[in-house]
Formats: C-alpha cells, sequence, structure tokens
C-alpha cells in the first residue's frame, strides 16, 4: 500500500560571512548571436568557421561587454569586445609546457618566492592589438611586434593555513603586473 | 560540526550528533561539491545508529555560465548513505536530488524540489519515497 506523507521542514542556517571583502558587481548572461554587433560576428568568422560560439553580455558598475566563448583545434577561446564590436581582447587557454623556458621560470620563481605552496588552475595567453595582427597570430601564427601578448593565470595559493585564489597578469617577460583575490559566490546552499 | 534533536510522534526524543566536511569546484560553467557526513543518533528506546553519506551537487546556472542575482539555476545532487544499527545490521540508501533554484539577491535564495528516496537496498524490498521540499536560504 503506497503511503504519502506530507511533511512542512523548515531550516533555518545561519552563515556567517567570516571573509570582509568588496565583491566587484559583475552580471552576466546569455545571449543571442543576432544581438551582437555585426563587426564582433563578422571577426569570430574570421578566426573560426563553424565554430559553435556562446555569447555573453557582461555587465559592470559602469561598462558593458560582449564576451564570445568556444573551442576550435581543442583550445578554448575567449574573446572579449565592446558593444560596438570592437575587439578588446583575445584570451586562448594553453598548458604551462607551451610557455616558454625563462618565462616559466619567471612565472614559478615569482610564485615560489610570495606563496609557500602554489598550484598553477588555468593559465590563458592574452592578445591585444590591431585587429589584423590579432587574427595573422591566431590564423597563421605570425607575430607581430606591435601585438600586445600578456598571460592570465588562476593561481591556488597557500600562506600560513591560509588558502585562496588569486588572479595574476604576467607581461610577456613574466613581470608580474597585477593580482587580485577571487572572490567565491556563496555555497552555502551547496553545501548544508 | 551539529546537533540535531527529533520529538516523535510517540513523544521519543532522538539525538543527532553530526560531523561534516564540505568544498566546491568551480568549474568552466558549473559548481560541484562535495559533501561527507558521518552521524550518530541515539534514542531510549533503539541502539545507537552510526551512518556514513556522501552527496555530489551540481549546481548549473540557465542564464550565461555563473548564476548571479534574479538568474534560476539547476542543483542536481545524488546522495550514498550506509548505516549501522546493532539489531538491523547495515544498509544503503541513495537519493535523487533535484531542484530549481533562484537566487532573489546575494543574501536570500530559494529553492523547490524533490527527494527521491530508495531505501533498504541491502534488505530487501526496497523502500521507494519521495519528499518535495521548499528551501529557503538566508544569510546575515
Amino acid at each position: 500500500m503506497n503511503r504519502y506523507y506530507l511533511t512542512l521542514i523548515v531550516y533555518i542556517l545561519i552563515y556567517y560571512k567570516s571573509v570582509f571583502a568588496q565583491e566587484k558587481y559583475e552580471k552576466e548572461e546569455r545571449i543571442h548571436a543576432n544581438s551582437v554587433h555585426t563587426s564582433a560576428t563578422e571577426f569570430i568568422n574570421e578566426i573560426c568557421i563553424g565554430c559553435k560560439v556562446k555569447w555573453y553580455l557582461e555587465e559592470g558598475l559602469t561598462s558593458k561587454s560582449i564576451e564570445a566563448k568556444f573551442t576550435n583545434d581543442k583550445s578554448k577561446y575567449s574573446i572579449e569586445f565592446d558593444t560596438l564590436g570592437n575587439i578588446e581582447d583575445t584570451e586562448v587557454e594553453i598548458s604551462i609546457i607551451d610557455l616558454d623556458h625563462p618565462l616559466r621560470d619567471s612565472i614559478n620563481n615569482y610564485l615560489s618566492k610570495s606563496y609557500n605552496k602554489y598550484k598553477i588552475q588555468k593559465i590563458q595567453i592574452q592578445y591585444s592589438g590591431h585587429i589584423s595582427h590579432i587574427i595573422n597570430k591566431l590564423n597563421n601564427d605570425v607575430h607581430s611586434d606591435n601585438l600586445l601578448i600578456k598571460y592570465e593565470l588562476i593561481v591556488k595559493c597557500s600562506e600560513k593555513k591560509e588558502k585562496a585564489l588569486y588572479e595574476f597578469q604576467f607581461s610577456n617577460s613574466g613581470r608580474m603586473e597585477s593580482m587580485s583575490k577571487i572572490i567565491f559566490k556563496s555555497s552555502s546552499h551547496l553545501e548544508y | 560540526m551539529g546537533y540535531l534533536i527529533r520529538i516523535r510522534d510517540d513523544g521519543e526524543i532522538n539525538h543527532r550528533f553530526i560531523q561534516q566536511y564540505a568544498f566546491t569546484q568551480k568549474l568552466n560553467s558549473f559548481r560541484l561539491a562535495h559533501r561527507f557526513v558521518s552521524d550518530q543518533t541515539t534514542s531510549k528506546s533503539e541502539p545507537i545508529e552510526f551512518r556514513l553519506r556522501y552527496r555530489i551537487v551540481a549546481e548549473i546556472p540557465l542564464n550565461g555560465h555563473s548564476v548571479d542575482i534574479k538568474e534560476l539555476y539547476l542543483k542536481l545532487g545524488n546522495e550514498y548513505l550506509g548505516s549501522f544499527q546493532q539489531e538491523n545490521g547495515a544498509n544503503l540508501e541513495t537519493r535523487l536530488l533535484p531542484f530549481l533554484g533562484y537566487v532573489i539577491n546575494d543574501n536570500h535564495k530559494f529553492e523547490i524540489g524533490l527527494d527521491y528516496r530508495i531505501g533498504s537496498l541491502l534488505n530487501q524490498p526496497t523502500r521507494h519515497s519521495y519528499w518535495m521540499n521548499i528551501n529557503w536560504f538566508i544569510e546575515i
């Protein structure tokens, strides 16, 4: 015999945020390719014909940008445009072994001096500059001196029992240019 | 660490002591949370029951690649729950947890979904039970 129960359980979970940090306001939403400026879609068609592209609108407090994400030849691309379709930068996910030895050593030296332990979780090579130089680099691997190259790393760092995830930006010569702590969104609804 | 007290229909009181470890992984377009729990339940009429639980939950955004304010998300979970009690021996239960959630603001989330439990997997016949859950998470 089937028995049916109707029970109402009310949990009141009091969760205290122990880290006081100013969170950056950023909201992103999926958008359709039709609502993207044609300059942006034309750029994507130049570097990847027939790729399945996901488009996102990213909104900060004072700025808006459009981001295209796709995979081409097993590499993950993330390309950012302003709302008028002008390219801001192009990021391609790479592995640590893709970095030249001197650059890899500079990055590892900086991280090992700054933290007790660290683990690089993600590396993206970032190209910015004139659109034709970016296309030439991505399609033909032809490097122009006018193309600005930087590296964006997501690194898990441990120091004095405290672990945190950081985003670093390194120059092409391995100089650390900027870093920011990644603030996680609350996960209490997933962990309780 | 946690403690739960349950007063049953017949007036008997259960005490449960809970130890929990949980962590969340951020993947490219969704988050995965792993929860490990052990608990011990005692009451006057029954021997102590020991349970070990593991739950995996995926939070999948329905708009974009992360869940933002005023957006919906799917929360899909699967839990395995092993128990041991002196009189009843060992038993195993699994739970399937599909939820639909909405982020009202930074401090409030609302979820509605099912908790489908398949119990007595080791001691047949298996028991099937369905719970409808409504969760409201408040962070202060």
